[in-house]
């Protein structure tokens, strides 16, 4: 039986092949020389910008039609973002005062007009979303219709970058559209709150109401960013959030309360610090910590032998921070039966640099009975890490003494 | 006559063999170059400074393990250190070294014992201590005994992490300054989804590097490491970017990987069973994810290029390498066999399975049993000649074509090589038929051989010594 190998066919796929291959090495050869000659030419246009006003700032020439002429003419999106954002550092740098300039002398009505063009009509997607970020970088009011109208676009990418150029606007009215974006779109939290942290403090009469908002995650969002914006104000309607169903939401809603810092969230506190849940319980006791200051210990210390490593670590910290008012507790967890308690208490003594403060108190006065016993106490509990760093930080001639002082303490 | 009949099928389900795989390679070249377009200019766009100045961001705790590392750890330690990142720390594993590793790190580090709380959630083996930085608060060296391959190394580690973000990187790897920032501004984007993120990594061998800054990007020539760079570009950007997009990525490298807390805590961490850890863990999440939460997960593939690794620069080398990957595909493949054409994973199961089933794990034996059988053809006189050559220049000429589509891939959005080593990648490729491929393909047969006798030491290769 003869068989046909169709070596026809298999040799029309390798001319066929060859020739694509030639084509794919010819067009990569010309990818690189062109990326090469875009960059290049990139370079060359930022330089005479930067040239330009450079001198204009030495110069310091007032701005004026003939001044700002050849600067506004023919400059892309791109080119402003990256005088604007330095993101093309290699190719040059615009200093603090040549970018002030440069804006001041191209922002004008043209200049926005043209972007606002680009921004709604373009086809090109990318060229679309350069000239929103241009227009956020202008922080023109004007603006903020177009963006706008860009965060409810079904492409992502259009609706996320319009979120990013907004974030160059920073007033109550770009503030309130980013948050009606974060009720429609709560997977974009961490951004926009990120973003509204660093908006003027005003908004957070604004936020309130995301608090409110049925969506748990929204509510959580609302909190965190309530936490960073000092919300005096509202504390009774944060408060009432630390009954909420969610825990994420009652664990921001203590943050919220810690951060607010008044006595009168106690309560809330207290009643939080008793949760089922361990973050809610943990971020209880920061907050109550930040709330009461020393008078948190009474009740914080409590939970030194709690079952969540979480909240062993909020203990830790509450002790930590108030350190002088935390030591006869941690005297008595020293002298205790409890491992982890007297762990966490010398954990808090090394992170507050008070061990060292014993350490030269035991060596500099030897009769400080106090510093003896608590010294004693960490030997003992043979929880005794943070000796090594406290020697360490101690002058020459006091470690040897140091050591002497431990070793008495060790043999006794 | 039977003959004539096995060599006829050879040539022709060959033929189809081939013709398939180029189909699919290129399908996954078209896709990924869409995927890169489309990333790249998110990376460009990006606002960076939001995510650096807002107290906000993710902490990051990388890990680095590190067996015998003393002459390319502090390269890479200052890379860490010199991230543009602003909150991070990291956690060296010095797992059983005998050589200086530790001596290199005291000296660059100035480490003092500490007896912190160290709890054993994952499997590691016995810890010996635990150091901190005196000049570096946020850098901790975990001492430990070996014996648990990388795998427990890194699960030490996380025993220690804090941060609810792991970036995995091997002890030789430099990373680019801004590494870390442009894969977390993209992790940043859906936190709730995404749960781990790779990203592009080459060779470093050749490089001129000062105190983990790479002065000069000075490609090697020898080709034995220029062809691996091409397989990088031809896995990180020719098909993984395009499985990311589909969410079927099957391996976050062990270079360079974040990975989310709280899904390696639920898995357990590394296992230390497979030859290598990271093919598997993502195996395994796929797997987890798919039997026990809601889908909408994403683990994705960024073509960032992030940092440069150490290779094999001889034959040897590589193929001590390529032994111990072979195995790892293997027992992976065979260990999660069930998820191939399996519709509750997706296009994991469709797409990447009988890639990896068909291609990386029997695809040698394919193209080895093939050759032979058309060269015995031949050689009876069953085959004519000039049948024999098309054939071996189909095989030639489809595989130069996939190396270029992957090479075009990244040089048409990237400006990562210059031109005179691009050429040089476009020469080679020209002639990897006729010498890396065979080399490649010994490794793997090798490596299937050690796998059926149940090998799964980890075979560290010789690497050169840093200028």
């Amino acid at each position: 039986m003869v068989y046909d190998y169709h070596a026809d066919i298999v040799w029309a796929a390798n001319i066929a092949l060859c020739a694509i291959i030639i084509i794919t090495a010819v067009v990569i050869f010309a990818c690189v020389v062109f990326k090469d000659y875009l960059w290049r030419k990139r370079r060359r246009a930022l330089l005479n910008i930067k040239q330009n006003v450079h001198a204009m700032v030495l110069a310091d020439k007032p701005i004026s039609q003939t001044v700002y002429e050849p600067l506004t003419f023919d400059f892309t999106p791109q080119q402003f973002i990256d005088i604007e954002t330095n993101r093309a550092i290699d190719a040059a740098f615009f200093n603090d005062s040549e970018q002030q300039f440069f804006r001041s002398c191209s922002i004008r009505p043209e200049m926005l007009s043209r972007l606002e063009k680009t921004a709604t009509g373009s086809r090109n997607k990318w060229l679309r979303i350069e000239a929103l970020l241009a227009l956020g970088y202008t922080q023109a009011k004007t603006a903020m219709g177009t963006l706008k109208s860009s965060l409810s676009n079904k492409d992502k990418d259009v609706a996320y970058f319009s979120m990013i150029s907004l974030a160059q606007i920073k007033t109550i009215q770009s503030a309130m559209i980013l948050l009606e974006f974060l009720q429609k779109n709560p997977s974009y939290g961490y951004k926009i709150v990120s973003i509204l942290e660093s908006f003027p403090k005003e908004i957070s009469g604004e936020v309130i109401k995301s608090a409110d908002y049925y969506d748990p995650l929204v509510k959580y969002w609302a909190l965190t960013l309530l936490s960073k914006l000092e919300p005096f104000a509202y504390i009774k309607r944060v408060e009432k959030l630390t009954q909420d169903q969610t825990a994420e939401v009652r664990a921001a809603a203590c943050d919220c309360l810690g951060s607010i810092g008044r006595k009168d969230a106690a309560p809330a506190l207290l009643r939080c610090m008793k949760d089922d849940s361990w973050l809610v319980k943990s971020h209880a006791i920061l907050a109550f910590g930040k709330v009461m200051r020393d008078a948190a210990l009474p009740e914080a210390t409590k939970f030194i032998n709690d079952a969540s490593w979480s909240v062993l670590d909020a203990v830790k910290e509450v002790m930590t921070d108030h350190i002088e008012a935390s030591l006869p507790y941690i005297e008595r967890f020293l002298a205790g039966e409890d491992e982890i308690a007297k762990k966490y208490s010398v954990m808090a003594l090394e992170n507050s640099g008070y061990l060292t403060k014993l350490l030269n108190a035991a060596v500099s006065e030897g009769d400080n009975e106090f510093a003896i016993r608590l010294l004693k106490g960490v030997i003992r509990s043979r929880a005794r890490f943070g000796l090594d760093t406290a020697i360490r930080h101690l002058k020459p001639a006091m470690r040897a003494k140091a050591l002497e002082v431990l070793e008495k303490l060790e043999k006794a | 006559m039977a003959v004539s009949a096995i060599i006829y099928t050879t040539f022709i389900v060959s033929l189809a063999y081939f013709l398939v795989l180029t189909i699919y390679y290129m399908f996954l070249a078209f896709i990924g170059s869409l995927e890169e377009l489309r990333k790249v200019l998110q990376g460009e766009e990006e606002d960076y400074s939001l995510l650096y100045f807002s107290p906000l961001r993710t902490p990051v705790t990388f890990i680095l393990p590190a067996h015998n590392e003393e002459d390319w750890i502090a390269d890479s330690l200052k890379s860490l250190i010199n991230l543009d990142y602003p909150e991070f720390e990291i956690i060296i594993v010095n797992d059983g070294s005998t050589d200086r590793t530790l001596g290199v790190l005291d000296e660059l580090l100035s480490l003092n014992p500490v007896d912190t709380i160290y709890t054993k959630h994952y499997k590691d083996g016995r810890v010996r201590g635990i150091l901190k930085s005196e000049k570096y608060p946020n850098i901790t060296v975990i001492d430990k005994d070996a014996g648990h391959k990388k795998a427990g190394a890194v699960n030490a580690g996380l025993n220690l992490a804090k941060n609810d973000y792991i970036c995995v990187i091997d002890a030789d790897t430099v990373l680019e300054k801004d590494a870390l920032i442009k894969v977390m501004a993209q992790i940043e984007k859906e936190p709730d989804k995404i749960i781990g993120a790779g990203g592009y990594f080459g060779l470093v061998n050749g490089f001129k590097i000062k105190d983990g800054v790479i002065m000069e990007h000075s490609f090697s020539y020898n080709p034995i490491v220029a062809y691996q760079n091409i397989e990088y570009i031809r896995s990180f950007i020719g098909n993984r970017l395009a499985w990311s997009r589909y969410n079927a990525m099957p391996n976050i490298a062990g270079g360079f990987g974040v990975w989310r807390k709280d899904i390696l805590y639920e898995l357990g961490g590394f296992s230390r069973e497979f030859t290598c850890e990271d093919i598997e863990l993502t195996f395994r999440v796929h797997d987890y994810i798919v039997k026990n939460r809601e889908k909408g997960y994403k683990i994705i593939m960024l073509p960032f290029n992030v940092g440069w690794t150490e290779g094999p620069s001889n034959i040897a080398s590589l193929v001590s390498q390529r032994n111990r990957w072979q195995r790892v595909v293997n027992e992976t493949m065979w260990k999660y066999k069930y998820m191939t054409f399996n519709p509750k994973f997706g296009l994991f199961g469709f797409l990447t399975m009988p890639y990896f089933i068909l291609y990386e794990s029997l695809g040698v034996f394919v193209e080895v049993l093939s050759i032979a059988l058309v060269a015995i053809g031949w050689c009876m006189g069953v085959l004519r000649a000039d049948v024999f050559i098309a054939f071996f220049l189909f095989m030639l000429l489809s595989q130069a074509f996939v190396s270029l589509l992957s090479i075009l891939t990244v040089v048409e959005r990237q400006r990562i090589f210059k031109l005179r080593y691009v050429m040089y990648f476009v020469m080679l490729t020209c002639i990897e038929f006729f010498c890396y491929r065979w080399i490649i393909s010994a490794a793997k047969i090798l490596g299937t051989i050690d796998y059926l006798r149940v090998k799964k030491s980890y075979d560290q290769y010789d690497r050169p010594k840093r200028i």
